[in-house]
């Protein structure tokens, strides 16, 4: 191992699944994998000092209990750690990244989220997607992801992100493309790195020098839905009670119909109605447009979690709290 | 075939001059970091499409480290060119030791007679590697409406994709032709 090898905790939290030499899946189940896992990439040890921390298995569902889980841990650690590297599922990888955006902001260590092609150990339905990927490319990604993701959180970098295929792409700025040939997320604007011939990051990207603020609640748990003009909403208000607040992805350029605008006033709860280029208004309800829908989505569930007041909750989803508005 | 050739040697290094040339006189196509204006690379290039990557220098630096790393996680051969004298990393030496990788990385102490020898003989192991036999490499083909009348029907009748049965003709052409065989058997014998 080369001298002052930098430490890096590797938190382990599904998406874990690698080809063995013998051509099968291994995944890590639980804490008792971790061990054949890495014994399966000896390379790693060659870039850094690596730790892992388990977190929650292949089969784990992923949501807010596992993202207030990988917050805390990485408080716990950050004073030992240089980086943190954190492999998730694919499939959640954004909203993992955008979590730990909200939760941890202005932290002075660098959070990287990576994953495989595939997640869940089940592979019986996903064998000819499996025989594609092999034949496509040698294998599920996940090695040169990590490796790529523990050489960049080495490196300062503003705000968590996401090491996938060829690209680095700041949380805030990530969307899904399944249709992606080896990078399977895009960003909205411009990287902040890419992958040729060896790691090349924006020079201009450090540590923010406010001081850091924590957020340690957990995510709210709110209703999300898609707004089909026409059709009318049907919720059970006892239904709604459930909620703290209602996430409604509606459509650019249609106004709500005059009933639906009318349910907003009487639901008296927090109500976010999101588009990526503009939302109409309505009475009782928060308009939020010119970001990614994953950063709408989790700031609503942060801003409705316990650490705020819910009259702030206007105020809060208005201003640009990590960069997360385009312009 | 493509070689990434990478040495933290940038000035005065005649055995990375020599060692590209014998590469490139091999038939192989070397991108390389020591040439002026290219950067590590050529503009688009990736290391995703080379076939192996190629160390040369007395010790590894952090760059080469995760370079090395990276390629042996793309299931690709490593090459080690390491001047006679020089004393092994200890990184390297515990990659040499690991049973799995043990077989993709190979390190070799050179002089200047045996270096064209090294080079060829792992020429002849990534030619015959596993990686080489990926259908990773995209063809556009131009073809008459006749004969994509046949392709439908062959791939129907007999159930098959119609790129793999092609593959498959290819390569039932490439093992019954006993000229090309003879041409591989010699090619890297200098």
């Amino acid at each position: 191992m080369p001298k002052n090898n930098k430490k890096i905790f590797l938190f382990l939290a599904g998406g874990t699944c690698i080809f063995t030499e013998a051509g099968h899946i291994f995944s890590v189940k639980s804490q008792d994998d971790i061990e054949d896992w890495l014994a399966q990439m000896p390379e790693l040890n060659i870039l850094a000092d690596i730790e892992p921390v388990f977190i929650s298995g292949e089969d784990d569902l992923i949501g807010p209990n596992i993202w207030q889980t990988i917050a805390k841990e990485i408080i716990k650690r950050s004073e030992e750690a240089d980086g943190f590297v954190i492999v998730s599922k694919i499939d959640q990888l954004i909203n993992t990244s955008l979590a730990l955006t909200f939760a941890l902001q202005n932290l002075k260590k660098t959070i990287i989220t990576t994953t495989s092609r595939i997640s869940g150990s089940n592979f019986i339905d996903k064998k000819e997607v499996i025989s594609n990927l092999k034949n496509k490319y040698g294998g599920l990604s996940l090695r040169s992801n990590l490796i790529n993701a523990i050489q960049v959180a080495q490196q300062p970098l503003p705000a968590p992100a996401i090491m996938f295929g060829t690209r680095l792409i700041a949380a805030t700025r990530a969307i899904f493309d399944p249709l992606g040939d080896v990078n399977v997320f895009s960003s909205i604007s411009d990287c902040w790195g890419k992958v040729d011939f060896g790691i090349n990051v924006k020079s201009n990207l450090k540590y923010n020098q406010q001081k850091a603020k924590i957020y340690s609640d957990k995510l709210a748990d709110i209703l999300v839905f898609d707004d089909i003009p026409g059709v009318p909403w049907s919720f059970d208000r006892r239904a709604l009670t459930a909620y703290r607040g209602i996430f409604i992805k509606v459509d650019s350029y249609q106004k709500l119909g005059k009933n639906k605008q009318e349910q907003i006033i009487k639901w008296k709860m927090p109500i976010v109605l999101y588009n990526y280029h503009l939302t109409s208004t309505s009475k009782g309800a928060i308009s939020v447009s010119n970001c990614t829908f994953n950063t709408a989505l989790i700031k609503t569930m942060w801003a409705l979690s316990n650490e705020f007041n819910k009259k702030d909750f206007e105020n809060i989803m208005t201003q640009n709290i990590i960069e997360e508005f385009l312009n | 075939m493509k070689i990434y050739f990478y040495s933290n040697q940038y000035l005065n290094n005649p055995d990375a001059k020599d060692a590209m040339l014998c590469f490139k006189k091999a038939g192989a196509d070397v991108l390389n970091n020591l040439s002026p204006n290219v950067d590590g690379g050529v503009a688009g290039g990736s290391l995703d499409r080379v076939d192996a990557f190629v160390f040369q220098g007395d010790k590894l630096d952090t760059k080469a480290s995760y370079l090395i790393a990276l390629v042996l996680a793309q299931n690709k051969e490593v090459l080690c060119l390491l001047p006679k004298g020089a004393k092994l990393d200890t990184s390297l030496k515990d990659l040499e030791a690991d049973s799995k990788l043990a077989k993709k990385i190979h390190i070799e102490l050179y002089s200047k007679d045996d270096l064209k020898e090294k080079i060829l003989s792992f020429l002849k192991i990534i030619d015959n590697g596993s990686i080489r036999n990926l259908f990773n490499i995209k063809y556009t083909l131009r073809i008459s409406g006749k004969i994509a009348d046949y392709l439908n029907w062959k791939a129907n009748k007999e159930n098959i994709k119609k790129a793999d049965w092609i593959r498959d003709q290819i390569q039932c052409i490439v093992q019954d032709d006993k000229e090309y065989q003879e041409f591989l058997n010699n090619k890297f014998n200098g």
